[in-house]
């Protein structure tokens, strides 16, 4: 499924490389805010959910070829983050909804 | 003192000033094989989160001595691990390079070197079960 189609549906906000958005590709996903287990069991093409805005979430997703961050709860990246995404090219997005209730919906739209 | 604080000294090849103001950035690597380095970010981020702060000093040539703090009773600290397994890793991992370990509790301490263990046993190289039993019977 098309990155800018789980944008549109989930109402989501697209904070940081925009222009790559229409391209992406998403495989599958993933949801943990543990780094380690995030480079261990996420997988090249993945949307990643976390409520981790460090600016080391971009490294890990740039080790494993994530194909955007989703943050959650409303959290903010920091500034420093936001830079680096732009920088790396890395899509960061943001919604106001939870953990759970994301990845409920994102299992309803067939991402797996 | 309510305070967790980590120090590994080195005196490997060291690195400039400004390598030191950037080492801490995860896109920031010597490496080769990949564009990013996580060893001295993650260790930051892990002491910012538990209310400290790591430090590094190096000099080119000489050394490095990096300092992690942490907040000892912070809720968000992470739990100190398995000491005793990541430095038998290293110990066997790395047969060129010789270790000092020092724990100190408010009530007790444990040292471990490489070199007097080595003396000890009278072994030029030390294998996998010497270093295992070693560490292990310390830190127990
Ligand atoms: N003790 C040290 N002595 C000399 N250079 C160092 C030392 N520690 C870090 N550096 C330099 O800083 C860079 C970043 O270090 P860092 O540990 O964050 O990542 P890495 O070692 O490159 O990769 P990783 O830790 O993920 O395996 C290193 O690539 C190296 O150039
Ligand atoms: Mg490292």
């Amino acid at each position: 499924m098309k990155l800018d189609q789980i944008v549109r549906q989930l109402g989501v906000r697209v904070r940081t490389t925009e222009d790559k958005v229409k391209e992406v590709e998403v495989k599958g996903g993933y949801a943990s805010d543990l780094l380690s287990d995030v480079i261990g069991n996420a997988k090249e093409g993945y949307l990643w959910v976390t409520l981790q805005t460090h600016a080391n979430i971009l490294a890990v997703a740039k080790l494993k070829d994530i194909a955007a961050i989703l943050l959650v709860n409303s959290r903010k990246p920091d500034a420093d983050t936001l830079e680096k995404a732009e920088k790396e090219g890395i899509v960061l997005l943001e919604s106001d909804l939870s953990t759970f209730e994301l990845v409920g919906r994102l299992y309803e739209m067939g991402i797996r | 003192m309510d305070v967790l604080i980590l120090e590994i000294d080195d005196d490997g090849v060291g690195m400039d000033e400004e390598m030191v103001r950037k080492a801490a950035d995860p896109f920031v690597t010597s490496r080769t094989e990949r564009d990013v380095g996580l060893g001295l970010a993650l260790l930051a981020q892990a002491a910012e989160m538990a209310n400290g702060k790591i430090t590094i000093e190096s000099k080119r040539g000489k050394g490095t001595h990096v300092k992690a703090t942490f907040q000892y009773s912070h809720i968000d600290r992470k739990p100190l691990g398995n000491v005793g397994d990541t430095l038998i890793t290293l110990i066997c991992g790395n047969a060129e390079i010789d270790f000092t370990f020092y724990h100190k509790w408010p009530l007790r301490e444990v040292r471990i070197s490489t070199k007097e263990m080595k003396e000890r046993l009278g072994r030029a190289n030390l294998d996998y079960i010497d270093t295992a039993r070693e560490v292990r019977r310390r830190l127990q």
